[in-house]
């Protein structure tokens, strides 16, 4: 409930400084955790990984020529090799953008979710010498990351369309969990 | 227009991959630590064939938590180094079960690392076992973890980084984690020559078993219930309030422009 009444209260706070200029629509490709998962035998690590996501966001004028972004976008889900995961992403992100006129410039705080779920088969795997039967959950579990993002964002010239690049950073506090998401998109101004 | 939409388009087309991977459980259910700060101890007597004094062991389990456990930025999950501790001597030469004669005793709290020499215990080429001990319900309180210290052990060939691997590995099985189908992962049933990172199922097994609760999360507990399938349609709700909200600001300079 009380993330609720804070979504809410940050909702309500921005409308009451802010004034609205626009919305639009993008999709994009997010990299989660960019270079800290081992993904072959060879020792390599995770690079960019084009997972595709959707987004709503907002446009408004702000205090100190800045403006207030506030975006919402998800991932769609997506199973894994053997089907027995399945994982999605949502965020959501309030970004003070700052105009350069050929290019804006954005940070802020956001918070990143991450939900995975399981249906409980059964997995027959080797274990020493022999196989065993190992347990899957049957259910899921959410993960919830406050994120600091730093964005690019570049208008593409004669159109309604804008080309954002940002890195949303997972526990920037903490260098050992310390993780940096890389995320591409296509925005659409709707209005 | 339509040449914004081909864009836009192209770029959909273009991002549409899908990946990700698997994770099993150690037990039959979800079993976790109540805490997810926990201490590795490694039992105060000298190996009998190996060659790692207990300090030594300590490093290892040191290495073994920063290189792979504790970087997990979606899980609340850290691993302390603790101490060596005296324990009763069963545990260095008894059997690794559950329950009966012969086996070894409850693990207190944590995981406990010893030196083990009882042949029934290892088979073949098993480098070690690890047995959470200790546990109530879905809840584990104490874990061992019995590195084979054999006269024909295979960890008396491995190298300094191996050693790191298979003792990370086996604490994944005592913060209740099972093993992989795929060589990437740390929890893969056998040792691999290039093991730098975790693999995305060691990353999801975390997560899901020691989500990270930062923000809000933290103070409502939203994840309290990890077997409950249902527990997804609050954050469904959060994310409709927020379209929401965003609508409002849409409506809020409709009702402005009208007036």
């Amino acid at each position: 409930m009380k993330t609720l009444k804070m979504i809410l209260l940050l909702g309500l706070c921005a409308q009451t400084m802010a004034f609205y200029k626009s919305w639009s629509l993008g999709v994009g490709a997010l990299s989660e955790s960019y270079g800290k998962i081992q993904t072959d035998a060879q020792g390599n690590t995770n690079g960019l990984d084009f997972t595709p996501f959707f987004k709503v966001q907002s446009l408004s004028d702000f205090y100190l020529n800045h403006q207030l972004q506030l975006e919402l976008a998800t991932t769609l889900p997506r199973d894994s090799r053997d089907s027995a995961v399945n994982r999605m992403n949502y965020w959501f992100n309030a970004l003070m953008s700052y105009d350069l006129d050929f290019i804006k410039i954005q940070y802020g705080p956001g918070m990143y979710f991450t939900r995975l779920s399981m249906d409980g088969t059964a997995q027959e795997l080797p274990n020493g010498n022999s196989t065993k039967s190992f347990a899957t959950p049957n259910g899921s579990t959410v993960a919830g990351n406050l994120v600091l993002s730093f964005a690019l964002d570049a208008p593409i010239p004669t159109t309604d369309l804008t080309f954002n690049s940002q890195a949303m950073i997972l526990n920037p506090e903490d260098s050992d969990e310390r993780a940096v998401n890389i995320l591409l998109s296509l925005s659409y101004k709707m209005e | 227009m339509e040449k914004a939409m081909k864009i836009f388009l192209t770029f959909i087309l273009m991002t549409i991959t899908f990946s990700a991977q698997a994770f099993t459980l150690i037990g039959s259910d979800i079993a976790t630590y109540k805490d997810p700060n926990i201490k590795v101890y490694v039992g105060s007597q000298q190996c009998t064939n190996l060659a790692d004094s207990p300090e030594e062991l300590l490093d290892l389990v040191s290495e073994a938590n920063e290189r792979f456990w504790n970087g997990i930025a979606t899980s609340e999950l850290v691993l302390e180094v603790g101490s060596t501790k005296s324990v009763d001597a069963s545990f260095y030469t008894d059997q690794i079960c559950n329950t009966g004669a012969g086996c070894v005793p409850e693990v207190d709290s944590g995981i406990l690392i010893v030196c083990n020499t009882n042949g029934s215990t290892f088979g073949g080429n098993v480098l070690a076992v690890t047995l959470p001990n200790n546990v109530s319900g879905n809840t584990i309180h104490g874990s061992v973890i019995a590195l084979n210290d054999t006269a024909s052990s295979p960890l008396l060939n491995d190298s300094r980084d191996e050693k790191i691997s298979v003792i990370a590995h086996e604490i994944g099985h005592a913060i209740g984690l099972g093993h992989s189908n795929f060589k990437d992962s740390l929890m893969y049933y056998a040792n691999i020559d290039n093991r730098e990172a975790l693999g995305q199922d060691d990353w999801d097994g975390a997560t899901f078993l020691y989500p990270k609760e930062q923000g809000a999360m933290a103070v409502c507990g939203t994840i309290e219930d990890i077997s409950n399938p249902q527990n997804g349609s609050k954050l469904w709700f959060s994310m409709a309030l927020m379209l929401l909200i965003l609508a409002g600001f849409h409506l809020t300079r409709r009702f402005k422009s009208l007036n």
